[in-house]
Formats: C-alpha cells, structure tokens, sequence
C-alpha cells in the first residue's frame, strides 16, 4: 500500500500534526501511518529503549534538515511533480519516507515498522531483539549465554568488552556462541576476564551479513542504520566509563562503523576508548579515519584482516595516515613487518589461485609458500587461509 | 547420518516457511562411558556437528574419573554469585537441525554434563546428597542460586529472567533419586513464557551430583514470532538421548544408597515441586508500598 504523494491530497487538513506542536518545523503524518507512529509512541511510553532513541531522533526533525544528511538521514530523489525533497529515514524499529514541504515542514509519507519489535508477547521475543545484550559463559555447558538489556547500558565496568556481532545469527545465544570467541582473540590470551565477568554484545537480527566484496563501503550499507542509531546510543552512554574495547566481529564491522559516523557528525569523542575489527566485511580504513577523530586509544594492531587482500590493501591505504598522527603508536616498525606480512597477503591468493589454474599441484602450491617466506609465514597463511575457509563454508 | 542430499548443510535459500527440518540419526550414535568420583556414567548420542565450526564440544577422556584424577577438585564457579558451588562440565555435544532443500538451519539441540558440588569452603559433610530430601535441598539452593539471581535489571529488577522448575517429574530408572524438569526463561512481562533449558538432574556420590542440560535453540520464526518448522525432530533425539543415561554405581556410593535405602525405605524424590519464588536478590515490596510500585508488579505500566 503507498501513501498518498501528490499535493492536492497531502495539505495540514488532512495530515495529523506529530511533532512541533509547541516550538521548531511541524511534523506531520499521513493519516493512514498515524496509528502506526502511535504505537511506537506506546512503545516508547512502555519504556522500551529503542522506541524512546526513534521517537527523539524524529522529533530531532524539526530542528530542520541542515547537517542532517548523516548515517540514517539519507536524502532520496526530488519529487519530479512538486520538486519536494525526499528523505529517507532509518531508526530502530522504522524506516519512515519524509517529504519536505516548500514552507519547510515535514511530512511523513511512509512509515515502515519493523513487526519483530512490536511484539509484546512472543517465543524467544527478548532473543532476537535488536539492542545490547550481557553475554556470560555458562560453566555448566560451555555455553555463551546472552541476556537482553532493556536499557541498552553498558555494565560500569572498567576496561568492559563489548563486542558487535554481524547478522545472520538466529538469536543472540547463537550470536553470543560464535562471534565472543573471535572478539576474544583481540584480547589475546588473557581472556580469563571475559570468561568470569561476561561481556556485553550488540546484536542485530538479521537474515545477510553486512558487507562483502562488493559492499565494501560501510557507510553505504542500509541494513545496518538502524542498528547503528542504537549502538552509537550506546557508546555515547558508555563515554564514562574508561577504557571500553569495542570489538566488532565480521559483518560487524559496518554497524560499528556507521555508529562512530554517527557520534563523529555528534561531535561526541571518546576518550580512552578503543576499537578491534575481527575480520572485518567492510573496509577498516573508513573507521580507522573515524577513529581518530574520535580520539580513540589504537593498538597497533587494529584490524585483523587475515587473507583478504581488500583488507590488506584498505589498511595499507591509512598506514601513512596512521603514522602521522601522533597519538597513534602504529610506527615505523610496525608498517615494515605490515609491508612483510602484506606481501605474504597479497602474494599467496595471486600464487594459489595461479597454481589452480594451471593444475593444482601440492608440491607447486607448497614451491610458491616458500618461495614466499620460511616456515613460519607458511603456518602462518595456512592457518589464515583455512579460517577463512571455514568460516565462509561454516565447516 | 541424515539425507544428505535433501537436507545439505547449505544455507542458499533462507525462509521462513513451515517445514521439518532433519538432525543427525540417532542410530549412528555411539556410547560414552563417563567415570565420577568411581561411578559410571553412560550416555549414547550421535557424534558433534554444530552449524558452525566455532562451537567446540567437551569430551570425556576414557579412564579418567572427574573427581578422582583432579586433586584440586572442581573450580568454583564465579559466574554464579555466592561462589558456592564447584562446576566442571564432563560433556558437550551440538546437533544442528537443517531444513529440506537448503533452506537454512532451522534450529540446534545443545546437551551438555556438568559435575557440581558444594565448593571447599560451602561443603556440609554431614549431609549426603543421594538421600532425596537432602538431595531436593541441595537442588533447590542450586537453582536459587544459578537462575534466581537473575532478573531484568534497573527499574525492573523486581522482574526475574527465569520460572521454574515446571513440568517437575521423578524417575526411577537410576539406581539413585532422580528428577527432570524445565526452566522457562521469562520476559519483561508474565505472558512471555517459554521453555529455554531441559534438566535432568541426580546424585552420583555423596558430595556430587550430576545435572544433564538439553537446550533448544530456534532460529526460524515467521512473521507472527512463532516457530517456522516442526520441533520434534529435536524433542525425539533429546529424549532419545536423556533416556540412554545410564549410571552403575562405584562400591562406596552403593554402600551410602544401601545405608540411606535402609533408612528411608524408598529412593524416589517427591511427586511435586512448586515453582521457586525468583528472584533471590531482592525482596518484593508489600502492599503497603507506594501505588507505583504497586502498579508495576502488577505489570500495568
């Protein structure tokens, strides 16, 4: 069904006034939507978390439209008939399709709701929420156990880890189970924390995973705004607390890019806190420009891209970058081992993919890896390699 | 093994749409025999096959008792507040369940053994957990504890995350008291009720008991929220596998059942037992408390 768009029926008498009553742009919706933004309001009145961040950044509209083309603002075609623009707008929970009038008011002409969150009552409902979750193991299963927050906070708690996980987890146990122990090889060994205290996980329902080859922007994934606008309510609520390592796990990589976009275009930094990309499905050198505007504290490793030559070559593109800022303790040492290590990246996918080519031979393959580097660089890629494998067959 | 051909591990078309999905086949499955503080435990259930690869199962080494071989003991859990119980889980399996024609996993069965006692400084040794009476004591502090203490945080942590234990049933197919039960995990409001972990749970010696966790994890949900496939192929291979528990007793732990036996008359655990009144950690506010906070208990905010 779609909304009434030419402007003989789209007037203030037969649209309903949202927001503005009192003061900035009015707001309208078309009548037939009204009852969906209603429930949303109910939604929010229930003191469901995301509700209360899309009913703030709506009425956030009426501030007008200047800097607002950001992370879930995105500006769609002109109305060839009116010449009206259009924005489109993702929140939690909604997509809503906003016309701005000539006389500078808004008019909501498509609401589209998420029916996953208006649930009140459902099987599993608190598992396949989008929002923050507390994740502890279960020492009586091995199991990752997730629990809805329903105030989307970080637990206060210094030096807290908490992780983004991709789409296309079932539920946020599932979530929990399989991307935990890819964020905790950030943390290196010392993983005993985690495994006592817990960690928190923002996680995104979803059938897809964010990103790929050819998604490789993480600005301009659209699947991911919404859970963006929740995560980035998130950090900014979380900027107290010192030293939070937000770890992002494969596709999770575009949510919690477009979060820091989101806080950048805010003009709120964090201080003191740092990100990981685990494998990451989009391009780690878009966050790592937002990083450093956040003022984030980066180890010197920041993204580990394993074989993926996309990878290699987005992180090669801000190592200058990331040499002249100060703060940043990525160095001299550190770009001639990446040059090292990025050749063997590079070089090994060119090799393996020439020796399938012309027949796949083991001893030709096995030539190659040590033409390329001694023993140790040669478990090195197959250790890489078989983790990319694995993960993409999810053997 | 299942029809490989028409339910493959392949998820090239996700739906949503109603279907049966199919697990591993239970008569591939192979024993496991499981030794606990000089008993022995059986247990028969296909091999592991998660739907990714990160989950890792837990296995139990032929010939090495839990307790026997490890002088420390159990280590406390620290995830369960109070620290008073040593957990150690003996044995892990997950069987992913696939749809027909690669539409994806549907959902997957976890089953998981843990060995719990009292840690060191919680121990009572004047009680012995094979007798029933101590045996629901000791059960019931266990739950309090471990799912209790959970509730939903800030303004409602009034609100536990768990009910339970329902569909309470004893058995008698062990040579010690045993019982099986669920534990519902709850949400925001009453309504929002739904069996998250099976348990199966029984005393293997004086100090330790065994608890047996089959969880089921649902993935596929239609538009409504409600289950998109058929369950049973789960329900069947987790009952197949509770059912092919076995445990033959070590020569101190019978002697302690004779005794206890002899004592009591009978073995069996009782025919009921209500709904433990969660959560733990804080104490409901009585009628006599502002009207607000009446209001939300009753849930109308």
């Amino acid at each position: 069904m779609s909304a009434p768009t030419s402007p003989q029926t789209l007037s203030p008498q037969n649209t309903a006034l949202i927001a503005g009553r009192n003061a900035g742009k009015p707001i309208r919706c078309v009548t037939e939507y009204q009852e969906s933004f209603e429930k949303l309001q109910r939604a929010a009145n229930r003191n469901h978390h995301w509700a209360r961040i899309a009913i703030k950044e709506l009425n956030a509209l009426t501030t007008g439209m200047a800097g607002k083309n950001n992370v879930y603002v995105r500006p769609g075609e002109r109305q060839l008939s009116t010449g009206d623009e259009k924005y489109y707008v993702f929140l939690p929970g909604l997509k809503a399709t906003a016309v701005r009038w000539p006389n500078d008011q808004f008019c909501i002409t498509e609401l589209v709701m998420d029916d996953n969150y208006y649930r009140v009552q459902g099987q599993g409902d608190e598992q396949t929420r989008l929002g923050t979750y507390r994740v502890s193991q279960l020492q009586r299963t091995g199991e990752w156990q997730a629990r809805y927050v329903e105030n989307g906070q970080v637990t206060k708690q210094v030096g807290r880890l908490v992780t983004v996980a991709d789409a296309d987890y079932g539920s946020a146990d599932e979530a929990a189970t399989y991307s935990v122990p890819g964020a905790l090889t950030f943390l290196g060994d010392n993983t005993a924390t985690v495994r006592r205290m817990g960690c928190d996980m923002h996680y995104t329902p979803g059938k897809k995973h964010f990103g790929g080859m050819l998604r490789y922007n993480p600005l301009s994934i659209d699947s991911g705004r919404s859970s963006a606008v929740h995560l980035a309510a998130t950090m900014e609520s979380a900027r107290d607390i010192d030293s939070v390592a937000w770890v992002s796990d494969f596709g999770g990589s575009a949510v919690l890019t477009q979060a820091m976009q989101i806080l950048v275009d805010k003009g709120v930094s964090l201080k003191g806190h740092t990100i990981y990309l685990n494998r990451p499905r989009t391009s780690p050198a878009k966050a790592l420009k937002l990083a450093h505007e956040l003022k984030l504290t980066l180890n010197k490793k920041f993204a580990n891209t394993g074989a993926n030559l996309q990878g290699a070559l987005s992180q090669f593109s801000v190592a200058g970058r990331r040499m002249n800022n100060i703060n940043d303790p990525y160095g001299r040492g550190q770009h001639a081992m990446a040059w090292f290590k990025g050749a063997v990246t590079l070089s090994t996918p060119v090799g393996i993919g020439a020796a399938l080519a012309s027949g796949p031979a083991i001893a030709m393959l096995g030539s190659i890896a040590t033409a390329i580097g001694g023993a140790g660089a040669i478990y090195a890629i197959g250790q890489s390699v078989a983790e990319d494998v694995r993960r993409r067959y999810k053997l | 093994m299942r029809n490989i051909f028409k339910y493959p591990p392949i998820e090239w078309r996700k739906r949503n749409e109603y279907v049966a999905p199919q697990g591993p086949l239970y008569s591939w499955a192979t024993s496991t025999d499981i030794s606990i503080a000089g008993s022995r435990l059986g247990i028969k259930a296909p091999s592991h096959s998660p739907r990714r690869a990160a989950a890792k199962p837990v296995s139990a080494y032929p010939g090495y008792d839990v307790i026997f071989d490890s002088p420390a003991g159990l280590h406390t859990d620290l995830t369960i507040p109070g620290g008073r119980w040593g957990v150690a889980c003996v044995w892990s399996r997950r069987w992913a369940f696939y749809g027909p024609w690669m539409t994806g996993c549907k959902g997957e069965l976890v089953t998981a053994i843990a060995v719990i006692g009292r840690s060191d400084e919680h121990r009572n040794l004047n009680i012995s957990f094979l007798s029933p009476n101590a045996f629901e004591t000791i059960l019931m502090q266990y739950l309090n504890d471990c799912y209790g203490t959970e509730n939903w945080e800030g303004e409602r942590s009034h609100v536990p995350r768990f009910h339970g234990p329902v569909d309470w049933k004893r058995h008698t197919h062990l040579p010690v008291p045993s019982a099986s039960f669920n534990i519902c995990s709850r949400g925001e409001d009453v309504g929002c009720l739904y069996v998250r972990d099976h348990l199966f749970a029984f005393p293997v010696s004086d100090q330790y008991f065994v608890l047996v966790t089959a969880t089921q994890h649902h993935y596929s949900r239609d538009e409504s929220g409600d289950l998109a496939f058929d369950v049973t192929p789960m329900q069947d291979l987790q009952n197949q596998v509770l059912q092919s528990i076995s445990l033959e007793l070590g020569r101190e732990a019978k002697a302690s059942v004779d005794k206890i036996k002899a004592e009591l008359g009978s073995l069996y655990m009782s025919k009921d037992f209500a709904p433990l009144k969660w959560p733990t950690n804080i104490y409901p506010p009585e009628a006599d408390s502002s009207p607000e906070t009446r209001q939300v208990l009753r849930g109308e905010v």
